[in-house]
């Protein structure tokens, strides 16, 4: 290969062992920082300055000289602290992290075909020195590493002066010119990274074939070769299960034969009767000898058509215990321990915590769980702003910690474990928890909610609400955090992760965000359901609950369908309409139950009516195709072992989907003159909300009667016939949830239409009055006028 | 009065240079000058007639390999598996808004390949035919400019009419709109 196409390989090479090299400096700098044993350091130094060594080497091997003297001054830094003559202050390790990123930046710019400027690299290089200078302890007379240029090993004498100096103030004694042209002037022995240096050089060299580690004995391989076998791997599975299906098939042949066999013996004793009969008639007797044949071969066929699918069978359950093997290797091959993901934090924690003036310490546990790569990809982004969040709106600054009697540092929390087939991250912190109230008022400020609803919205919903976009309840934005964008990431990436998210908050105590996601996403559990005669599927992690309800356990609750499940009341959807199919109309007496499935996504759950289940499997995820790039309500699609092509659903879209159905019932719709005034009860023990309520019915063109509570109402019931009651509950006397019993226990009322209307918003409230009887349950939180009179309308017209 | 018709005239006018231009292109598969080879299939009362050079392979579309694929636009039938990958199933005559009613017995599917332009991009999809597609000869002094009674989607893709009403599609056009592809912006 000509020398432009070797450079270009070199090169590339390079800038995968700088990254490496960069990931070590960045990880073992922090490290730096802490309180550790004397050993523990002289490791540490080791490796860092072995790291600095290799980059310089390297570099200039490659001919990418900025970097190489870059690395060499950082090479310098490290072995004065090496030796002593440097301490490992804040300042210091600040000033090598900025190299590191320099050396970063060299690449990314050398890669577009640039460079660094000399600005850049003079300041870090100014920087480097000053610290070099300002605080050497004391005079060294020599170095111990023959490898580098001796011209450059005069050591400079210690100004107590230059103690002062900070980057860009270099003493005017030493010109920082004075280093540079020397670095430059290199002997050939610098070249040569490893012989005459006293430290072996263990790291990758930039022309060896494939670069091995020294943590164990492992080979670099492109990702894209991984990722061609994991897809190999997906269609093996996929013939496997063809396999299977034709073992099905095969097994129907036989079952046919079966039948067959049992027809002919049945009418063995006619051939017997016959055969007495054949005397004299040739043809007769031919085929009766026929039949012999025949009944033997087919004996004979139905014998290996069983034998065979003995070892068909047998051969199969091996291909199968082959392949599941086989893709569980190939499955561990593409999973990565977390801490790759994880080691990139604790430096962004420490810039960001430094930015806004909180000491906060990231605490990593579980790093070395691993997690399918292109999981891992998937989180980058999520977790980056969950602890972007964690340290913004969390941690306090250190004085109002001190204030609340914690400590002055923060702690955040980042653990990764196994459980089952899921991975489980936990990002947590010791701050001041989420401002639940102050989520509320942003919501209704971006009007995501309306002043009404944000009264009575729960724990989970005001969650839920955090993951929105445009939702922002810090004053001033801060980058992303403050945008309001960030949560609503974090969604959706955990929608395409298939994933799910629970979050623990308490005022002051701190938050954590628990985050559950499948191990891989190229194959998948599924569940598979029917829906208006489709088959699709639905990820076995997004699936709660299944259930199966008789028609008449179905409930309504504020006019819709709601089923009670632990003890809670879920609103039922329909999952055909959702999926816009056409709704199958079951027959009238048709007392076949109902199939209910739960889904639960990011923080919410809801339940969707199916048609029927048919069973889980394991199957390969495909896309829809590059004209399909993003279809609402589905995530993909995949081919079973009969070849017939399946979507597979995104629960998370779907329960969107959900809400924003049933959002639109608040239509505004065209109010009929009313012919015949339909009678209405309010029972109320305020006045006001009894006057609002009749004035409202009556606009309307209701006649309306009151009563002040439970008892009053009833005896109004007696003397008058309504066509609609709306009762509240909290009422003297008799309140109610006893008020409707009496009333359905009454055979007169039994379909009166009963709407209680109250402040009590609990689930437990809302299943009595179901219980009780009644038809609509509103909550005075959400009541206004719209919702009273929809209801009526829709009881009563 | 305010003349209507100048509008029509207009279009007309397009229509014709276009034809023209069909006429004049030198058409790769041919091996004379005056013919184009084209596949042509019908969809409801439509004929269409596409250029081989997109197009892959064709398929007959059996029942069990194909699925309905939910709240997609009305030109997406579904989607298809040929040899273990699935592709979408375009109706051609719906995306050009020439409404017409289904009939998936005889069904086949051309599977169209191409880059965009000019992003490069791969396109893969398929577009249903109601019959076996045949290929055809036409005669290039026969076609004639589309009729102005198409819709705008139509007369875009439209290349032009043949004598016996096999309308010429666009396929390197149609290959190349974004409006083909369904993606929505937030789910």
């Amino acid at each position: 290969m000509d020398r432009e196409e070797l450079q270009r390989q070199l090169v590339a090479t390079f800038r995968v062992e700088l990254e490496e090299h960069a990931a070590a400096l960045n990880k073992g700098l922090l490290e730096l920082e802490k309180n550790l044993s004397a050993e523990e350091k002289d490791e540490l130094l080791k490796t860092l300055f072995r790291s600095a060594h290799s980059i310089k080497g390297s570099a200039r091997a490659v001919e990418l000289k900025d970097i190489s003297t870059v690395a060499h001054k950082m090479e310098d830094v490290l072995g004065a602290l090496k030796k002593g003559d440097l301490a490992p202050s804040s300042r210091l390790v600040d000033g090598l992290l900025r190299a590191t990123d320099l050396l970063t930046e060299a690449m990314r710019l050398h890669l577009e075909g640039g460079g660094l400027t000399f600005g850049a690299r003079k300041s870090v290089m100014s920087e480097l020195d000053g610290i070099l200078r300002g605080e050497l302890r004391h005079k060294k007379d020599s170095r111990e590493e023959p490898a580098s240029d001796s011209s450059r090993e005069k050591p400079k004498p210690a100004k107590p002066k230059s103690a002062s100096a900070k980057g860009e103030d270099i003493p005017s004694t030493v010109k920082p010119k004075g280093n540079l042209p020397k670095s430059h002037a290199v002997s050939k022995d610098e070249l040569e990274v490893d012989t005459p240096s006293p430290i072996k050089n263990e790291d990758a060299k930039p022309n060896s074939g494939f670069p091995r580690d020294t943590a164990g004995d492992t080979i670099r391989v492109k990702t894209e070769k991984l990722d061609a076998l994991m897809a190999g791997m997906g269609e093996l599975l996929v013939a496997r299960m063809r396999m299977e299906q034709r073992l099905g098939e095969l097994k129907s042949v036989q079952s046919v034969l079966g039948v067959w066999e049992k027809r002919w013996r049945k009418s063995r004793p006619l051939k017997r009767a016959l055969d007495r009969k054949k005397e004299g008639n040739s043809e007769i007797a031919a085929l009766l000898e026929f039949f012999s044949i025949n009944e033997n071969n087919l004996n004979s066929v139905g014998r290996n058509i069983n034998r065979l699918s003995e070892s068909l069978e047998s051969d199969y359950r091996h291909l199968a215990l082959l392949t599941d093997d086989m893709q569980d290797g190939v499955r561990r091959v593409r999973m990565v321990p977390v801490a790759t993901l994880f080691d990139l934090f604790p430096r962004m924690i420490r810039d960001i915590g430094r930015e806004k003036g909180k000491e906060v310490e990231l605490v990593l546990e579980g790093a070395e769980t691993e997690i399918d790569r292109q999981v891992l990809e998937g989180l980058k982004d999520p977790l980056t702003h969950l602890l972007r969040n964690a340290i913004d709106h969390g941690i306090e600054t250190p004085d109002d910690r001190l204030a609340k009697g914690k400590g002055r540092k923060g702690i955040i929390r980042l653990k990764a474990l196994q459980s089952g087939n899921h991975i489980v991250l936990e990002v947590s912190d010791d701050g001041r928890g989420i401002n639940l109230a102050a989520v509320r008022r942003a919501a209704v400020k971006n009007n995501l909610i309306t002043p009404a609803d944000a009264e009575t919205l729960g724990l989970e919903e005001t969650i839920d609400l955090v993951f929105q976009s445009g939702l922002s309840t810090h004053v001033t934005v801060t980058d992303l955090s403050g945008r309001g964008v960030g949560m609503d990431v974090v969604r959706e990436q955990l929608q395409k992760l298939h994933g799910q998210v629970k979050t623990h908050t308490e005022v002051d105590r701190g938050t954590a965000f628990t985050l559950i996601l499948p191990l891989t996403l190229a194959t998948s559990h599924v569940l598979m359901l029917s829906v208006s005669g489709e088959t699709l599927a639905v990820p076995n992690t997004t699936v709660e609950r299944i259930l199966q309800f008789k028609p008449e356990e179905i409930r309504r609750m504020e006019g819709k369908p709601a089923v009670r499940i632990d003890g809670r009341a879920l609103p039922l959807i329909s999952m055909a309409e959702i999926l816009e199919l056409p709704v199958m109309e079951s027959a009238e007496n048709d007392n076949k139950k109902i199939g209910v499935v739960v889904l639960g996504a990011v923080e919410k759950r809801l339940a969707f009516q199916v048609d029927d289940f048919l069973g889980a499997q394991e199957v390969v995820v495909k896309n829809l195709g590059s004209q399909l790039q993003r279809v609402r309500n589905i995530a993909g699609a995949t081919i079973l072992g009969t070849g017939q092509v399946v979507m597979i659903l995104n629960p998370g879209s779907i329960i969107y989907s959900a809400q924003g159905l049933r959002g639109s019932s608040l239509l505004k719709k065209v109010r009929v003159k009313k012919t015949v005034v339909k009678k209405v009860l309010v029972v109320d023990d305020s006045i006001t909300t009894r006057t609002l309520e009749r004035n409202i019915l009556e606009n309307a063109g209701y006649a309306v009667s009151q009563a002040a509570d439970g008892l009053e109402g009833w005896e109004k019931m007696q003397e008058q016939s309504f066509d609609a009651v709306v009762f509240d509950i909290e009422m003297p006397r008799m309140n109610g949830f006893q008020l409707t019993e009496k009333v359905r226990q009454d055979n007169r009322f039994e379909h009166l239409p009963i709407v209680l209307v109250t402040s009590l918003e609990s689930p437990e409230d809302k299943l009595k009055g179901m219980e009780a009887g009644a038809d609509v349950y509103i909550t005075k939180g959400t009541f206004d006028q719209q919702e009273l009179l929809e209801t009526i309308e829709r009881l009563i017209g | 009065m305010e003349n209507p018709l100048s509008a029509d005239v207009e279009i007309q006018k397009v229509l014709e240079n276009r034809a023209r231009a069909l006429a004049r292109t030198d058409d790769a598969a041919s091996a004379e000058q005056d013919v184009l080879r084209l596949l042509a299939f019908r969809m409801g009362e439509e004929r269409f007639g596409v250029n081989m050079n997109y197009i892959q392979e064709i398929q007959p579309l059996k029942r069990e390999m194909w699925s309905l694929v939910p709240c997609t636009p009305n030109f997406i039938v579904g989607a298809v598996n040929i040899r273990g990958r699935i592709y979408s199933i375009m109706n051609i005559a719906a995306y050009l808004e020439i409404g017409t009613e289904l009939n998936m017995e005889k069904a086949h599917v051309l599977l169209i390949r191409g880059e965009m332009k000019p992003s490069r991009m791969l396109m893969e999809f398929c577009i249903l035919a109601e019959d076996r597609p045949k290929l055809e000869q036409v005669s290039l002094v026969a076609v004639q400019p589309a009729r102005g009674t198409l819709s705008s989607k139509g007369q875009e893709f439209v290349q032009g009419v043949t004598s016996d009403m096999l309308m010429i599609l666009d396929l390197e056009k149609l290959i190349s709109h974004s409006s083909i592809i369904v993606r929505e912006e937030s789910i």
